[in-house]
């Protein structure tokens, strides 16, 4: 087997092998050039003299020093390799922070890097990595890198060369490393392996490489993923040649070609100095298919034969994937690659989806790039998951629109982004709360405010947010400023486009009279937007004596329509960009409904508060008649309204209640409902102030039944009183939005002698438990000497007071103090109740929990107890055992005894339930505590690495939250997935199914102490 | 410009404190002075209750002496404790002891902060025995006539556990204050900062804007100290949006998304 002879050779400004012989080399980085000893650079001098900037002088067996040519020589500087920067460090053993033969590796490694399709999925592993040289070249070619090495002081080296994003530092033995990535299933595309011949690791571990290197090169294949671009292992001159070390590889790698290399430097003139041997494997075979790839695009009857087979359920005689697969043979091969890739992982959730999108992927890929149309797809899976199918193809057609959307870049702002900031602004502006929705033409209708979902009419972000508030500002001053009301309504019936064109318009000048007067700053940014967007304001001559006229304080919206008759004919200005649109009919529809809700509302508070009133004043006349009827009656009779001048009103008029004439402070929300009513009406009609009657006080407000959650299946599917919960689709790399509904329901308790018999069973065990968790509960100390406390310490104080006089410093620590130790716990329980547990682990599950409860009650932290199971992502249920606030009594036992296996494991969702439940109490640690019997799994797909890849995000979401997961399983190949999904140190493994009982307490004390 | 040290029961109030009464609160303090009841003022935080005080202080002609009660406060932190001075032992009131003592009017403010064990040493003063026990010392202290005791908290955002006992509760006269009306709040802000009327009444705009918020994302509005604030910036010419976003939107909330409806509603007025 031959070797290849891989000699470096660099840009001679960068840096540059000037001589070598006898055991020592001379190189230049940079602007410097460093003498430094080569134990392997053999042979004569070829250069005379040696002037070096820096020499290293050797002192002994082991030490040295570095020896400037002159004074002010930076011992640190920085210079470039292959353009990229890097720091050259001189230290007291003689090392000058790299190894220069290394970025023959990294060179290596962007080669194999580059043209891959998803950058930011690929991932670098450099064991033994230093400081760094090929990290900084795998970074540069776009991946992610874990940098591996023992050395802390390197780690910190590596991160000053090459920064810290895309880039994880492991402090870590090589091997150590390789061990713990293979449990956790962790895959890496490109793997190099740098050994030194002795190491020391943390936690004692030692690396010799005469032992430890062929244990290492036999766990690679079990490192690489799928599409491994390559495996480079490189050690230094030593007892392995180069053969030995590919043969290393080529038996850790069957049937693999491994390629044998000698690697070292070179100098301008062609001499050779060794730096160590090297083995390599690449894919060949995937090169070549680049290679060719990147020259030849496929044909039209390639591309609908790759087709065929996903959309193959959406095909027939008549629909054929021929006209997709003729536009898209049109476009390059990587894109072509791209697409059917992203066909095919559509096709798992949908065909149609599918074939839509291969439709108009040649649309697409005309208009933007891979990350565009990426991103153009997943907004439409977003639109199929929660809408349908029919939303789903109406956003994969707009793909125009999108495209605009993209081309704006990061300016553009969207609606879901802003709508909480634009709904707490209208809320402060004051009156009605209104609701922010989207539309794609805004108007009101008084109730809500409906918003385009994206605005990008302007380069700037912030231009753009002045547009939605100024179209927020202008469609909350219809509803404050009175446009609304019933005789504009009335007049606007039928009218013709035109006609509320030219309504608009000069309720848009009122408007923005109104607006000067009450809000001046944002009537300036207003009137500025207007000025920049729709040009200079020109109102024709007719219309200016309208603006004039309705910018008078007292104009009201039956001026605007007095000029609206009178302006029928003129010519119509154009409308500004935030006007939006009126929807005449909407307003109409929502108003009806409001005033009478509003009515209701009204009557009812307003008895409410007089039935108050009346008890208050009949008690003060000492008991007299107080239920009468009449009195009621009567008391309406002396209710009376009164108009009172307000500026801060919208018409200048506000309205109190008066009793017998004086004036009385309603409650707030008698008095929300007044300005509710006043801006639809602008008055409060005599009739409102008629209460409702003593029957229909019961009668209450109409609001919507709300459905029992428990109703689903007995008829009509709703999905009232449940929950929904998005879902992590692994493959697509995204959330399936409002994927699962979840439900919560009791168990039936079941009284039975199940939870005695238990507790007879288990009695020894009990007893133990109890006294093991009394003592965790906590403890009050007294602490004497204390520099604060509640009381003296007198015999500090007699000791203190014999200092001073003996004329010594008289100390502050002269107080006793108690101190409690707290637990602050909160612990909910995850129970497993698919159908798999039935029989023995059922019962097992039960008493565990039993036991477990009787040791929470001795221990006083905070728990709850749910189940969980379903069947497919509609019907996820839930199941109450225990709540928070719930104490343990005989109704929990009888649930406890109540549990029975059910259907399907969905945990993503019940995580995520469950742990928002848990997120809401206030404790200073916060535990969810999976008991399982497997993996997750549900009729529906959610199972293998779906499954798993789900519950592992729902548990990654909930650490987020500060909520520590932990699973306790029976399933025995529990190890290949559970340190994945729960990390390697959050789960325990009870073999035994009869143990479960005994070790879920122990588990759970040593959890929390 | 060194500051200047006074002993507490020496602090009378020789300027008049600017104070609008917004009911008849003033009446109801002199009176209960006069009849020796102590005085319970309620209401959230910036309406004016300590300035009150002051007012009243003023108006009686009687030193203030104010305590902020917290949870390490104990009861000899109020009535004095022996230290050891010059090799010997000797008693130093605390600052009720001193107000009995001198006649003066004691403001405990933020009274629930306290622990209950702290706050029963008030109960003796506080009802119709007027005394002050010190056990330490084995005497009583009478109280004289002008001995006023005040107490101040807000009953908005406490905890079920920091509450006012019924036992305590009911041996006070209270007070309760609120956000004045706006026409009110316009001219104390106006005349504690002497900014002009009109951004007067804009900032008050601008703090009732806040108060519709309380309860969708803030805590509070906006209390009339803020505004003072506020305006007095103004007055020392920083620009009113960038004096509201300082002085009111960043003093009420950390959350950035009400920071921006809050700073976008001051920017819509200014």
């Amino acid at each position: 087997m031959d070797s290849q002879p891989l000699f470096l050779q660099t840009p001679a400004d960068e840096y540059e092998l000037l001589d070598f012989g006898r055991g020592r080399c001379l190189e230049r980085f940079g602007s410097f050039v460093v003498e430094r000893p080569w134990r392997w650079a053999e042979g004569a001098r070829r250069l005379r003299h040696w002037d070096a900037d820096w020499t290293y002088v050797q002192e002994g067996v082991e030490g040295g020093h570095w020896a400037p040519r002159r004074q002010g020589l930076p011992g640190h500087w920085v210079f470039a390799l292959d353009g990229i920067p890097f720091h050259c460090r001189l230290d007291a053993d003689g090392r000058i922070g790299l190894k220069p033969e290394q970025l023959l590796c990294g060179r290596w490694a962007q080669e194999r890097l580059a043209g891959c399709y998803h950058m930011d999925e690929i991932r670098v592993l450099h064991l033994f990595a230093g400081e760094g040289l090929v990290t900084a070249c795998a970074l540069n070619a776009g991946a992610t890198v874990v940098h591996v090495d023992a050395d802390a002081d390197v780690l910190d080296r590596a991160a000053a060369n090459v920064g810290r994003d895309n880039v994880e530092f492991v402090q870590e033995d090589g091997l150590a490393y390789v061990e713990a990535a293979i449990r956790a299933r962790q895959r890496f595309d490109l793997v190099v392996v740098t050994p030194p011949f002795i190491g020391r690791g943390p936690h004692h571990r030692s690396w010799d490489i005469a032992v430890d290197l062929a244990k290492l090169a036999k766990r690679l294949p079990q490192l690489v993923s799928d599409q491994c671009r390559g495996i480079w292992l490189a050690i230094r001159p030593g007892s392995w040649s180069e053969s030995s070390l590919a043969q290393l590889l080529r038996d850790a790698l069957p049937g693999r070609k491994v390629e044998a290399l000698q690697v070292g430097l070179e100098t301008a003139d062609g001499r050779r100095l060794a730096a160590g041997v090297a083995a390599r494997w690449y894919d060949e075979s995937a090169d070549r298919l680049l290679g060719d790839a990147r020259q030849v695009p496929l044909t039209a009857e390639q591309i609908e034969a790759r087709l065929d087979v996903p959309l193959d359920a959406v095909l027939s005689s008549r629909r054929t994937a021929a006209g997709p697969a003729r536009r898209l043979a049109e476009f390059a091969r990587e894109q072509q690659d791209f697409i059917l890739h992203w066909v095919e992982v559509t096709a798992h959730t949908n065909s149609e989806m599918a074939y839509q999108f291969a439709a108009f992927a040649a649309e697409a890929l005309e208009r933007m790039d891979l990350d565009g149309v990426e991103a153009w797809l997943i907004h439409a899976m977003d639109a199929f998951d929660t809408r349908g199918l029919h939303a789903g193809i109406a956003a994969l057609r707009e793909v125009g629109h999108f495209a605009e959307f993209v081309h704006t870049g990061g300016q553009a702002v969207a609606l879901a982004d802003t709508a909480p900031v634009l709904e707490a602004f209208v809320q402060g502006l004051n009156g009605r709360r209104l609701r922010v929705e989207a539309a794609e033409v805004p108007y009101t209708d008084t109730d809500s405010l409906f918003l385009p979902p994206v605005v990008n009419r302007c380069s700037e972000r912030a231009d753009n947010f002045a547009l939605y508030r100024a179209m927020v500002v202008h469609q909350w001053a219809q509803t404050w400023f009175g446009t609304w009301r019933a005789e504009a309504l009335a007049v606007l019936e039928g009218a013709d486009r035109d006609r509320l064109a030219r309504f608009h318009r000069l309720e848009q000048l009122r408007l923005a009279a109104c607006i000067a007067r009450t809000l001046p700053g944002e009537a300036r940014r207003m009137a500025d937007l207007a000025a920049r967007l729709d040009g200079p304001a020109a109102l024709p001559e007719a219309w200016q004596a309208a603006a004039r006229a309705l910018a008078r304080p007292g104009a009201g919206v039956g001026d605007s329509l007095r000029w609206l008759e009178r302006l029928a004919a003129a010519p119509l200005p154009p409308p500004l960009c935030y006007m939006g649109t009126i929807q005449p009919d909407a307003v109409a529809r929502a108003r009806t409904a409001r005033l009478e809700r509003d009515r209701q509302a009204f009557r009812v508070a307003l008895l409410r508060w007089q039935d108050n009133l009346a008890r208050l004043e009949s008690a003060a006349r000492d008991g007299q008649a107080g239920d009468d009827p009449d009195e009621a009656r009567s008391m309406a009779q002396r209710l009376g309204l009164r108009e009172v001048a307000d500026a801060e009103a919208p018409d200048g008029v506000a309205y109190e209640i008066t009793l017998d004439g004086k004036p009385l402070a309603p409650p707030d929300d008698v008095r929300g409902t007044m300005m509710s009513i006043l801006q639809d009406l602008g008055q409060i009609p005599e009739d409102y102030l008629q209460a409702a009657g003593p029957g229909a006080y019961y009668a209450g407000v109409p609001a919507g039944e709300a459905q029992d959650a428990t109703s689903v299946w007995q008829g009509t599917y709703h999905e009232e009183g449940a929950f929904h919960y998005n879902e992590w689709d692994y493959e697509r790399q995204h959330y399936r939005k409002n994927w699962t509904v979840l439900r919560e329901l009791e168990v039936t308790p079941r009284h039975d002698d199940f939870a005695q018999r238990t507790l007879a069973r288990y009695s020894g065990l009990v007893k133990s438990l109890r006294r093991v968790f009394e003592a965790l509960r906590g403890e009050e100390r007294l602490l004497k000497k204390q520099p604060h406390g509640d009381d003296i310490d007198i015999d500090a104080l007699v000791e203190a007071h014999a200092d001073v006089c003996a004329g010594m410093e008289m100390t502050d620590r002269l107080f006793t103090r108690m101190r409690k130790v707290e637990r602050d716990i909160a612990v909910m329980f995850m129970v497993d109740m698919s159908g798999s547990t039935k029989g023995w682990i059922n019962d097992a599950e039960r008493e565990a929990l039993l036991l477990l409860s009787e040791s929470l009650e001795t221990l006083g932290d905070r728990y709850a107890i749910y189940g969980f199971s379903g069947m497919t992502r509609k019907r996820c249920e839930v199941y109450r055992v225990k709540r928070f606030d719930e104490p343990y009594d005989e109704a929990v036992r009888a649930r406890i005894s109540g549990i029975e296996p059910r259907d399907y494991t969905r945990m993503g969702v019940a995580i995520r339930h469950l742990g928002g439940m848990l997120a809401k109490i206030e404790a200073r640690t916060r535990l969810l505590i999976t008991l399982s019997d497997g993996k997750p799994d549900d009729y529906d797909s959610y199972r293998g690495e779906y499954g798993i890849e789900d519950t592992r995000k729902a548990l990654i979401e909930i650490k987020q939250q500060g909520i520590h997961p932990y699973c306790i399983t029976i399933d025995t190949e529990a190890r290949d997935y559970l340190p994945h999904m729960y990390g390697a140190v959050g789960y325990t493994l009870v073999d035994e199914v009869r143990k479960l009982p005994l070790k879920v307490s122990d588990i759970y004390r040593r959890l929390t102490t | 410009m060194k500051a200047h040290a006074l002993k507490p029961e020496e602090y009378f109030i020789t300027e008049e404190p600017y104070y609008e009464p917004q009911g008849n609160e003033i009446a109801v303090f002199e009176a209960a002075f006069r009849n020796g009841l102590p005085c319970l003022l309620k209401g959230p935080t910036g309406c004016g209750k300590t300035r009150f005080m002051e007012h009243m202080a003023w108006r009686l002609g009687r030193p203030l002496i104010t305590v902020s009660c917290h949870d390490d406060l104990t009861a000899s932190d109020l009535v004095g404790r022996f230290l050891v001075t010059g090799g010997e032992t000797r008693w130093v009131d605390g600052p009720l002891a001193r107000a009995v003592r001198s006649g003066a009017i004691c403001y405990l403010d933020e009274i629930v902060e306290a622990r209950k064990d702290t706050t029963v040493v008030i109960h003796p003063l506080a009802d119709d025995r007027r005394v002050l026990p010190m056990e330490k010392l084995g005497e009583i202290l009478q109280a004289p006539p002008e001995f006023c005791l005040a107490i101040s908290y807000n009953p908005g955002y406490q905890s079920v556990l920091k509450d006012l006992k019924q036992s305590t509760r009911q041996r006070f006269v209270a007070l309760a204050f609120d956000y004045p009306a706006p026409e009110l709040e316009a001219r104390i802000v106006a005349t504690e900062s002497g900014v002009d009327a009109d951004t007067a009444a804009q900032l008050v705009r601008f703090a009732q804007m806040t108060r519709n918020l309380k309860g969708s994302g803030l805590d509070e509005g906006a209390s009339t100290r803020l505004l003072v604030h506020a305006a007095k910036l103004m007055v020392s010419g920083v620009e009113p949006v960038i004096a509201c976003r300082n002085a009111i939107a960043q003093a009420l909330t950390d959350d950035p998304e009400m920071l921006v409806a809050v700073n976008e509603l001051s920017a819509s007025l200014f």
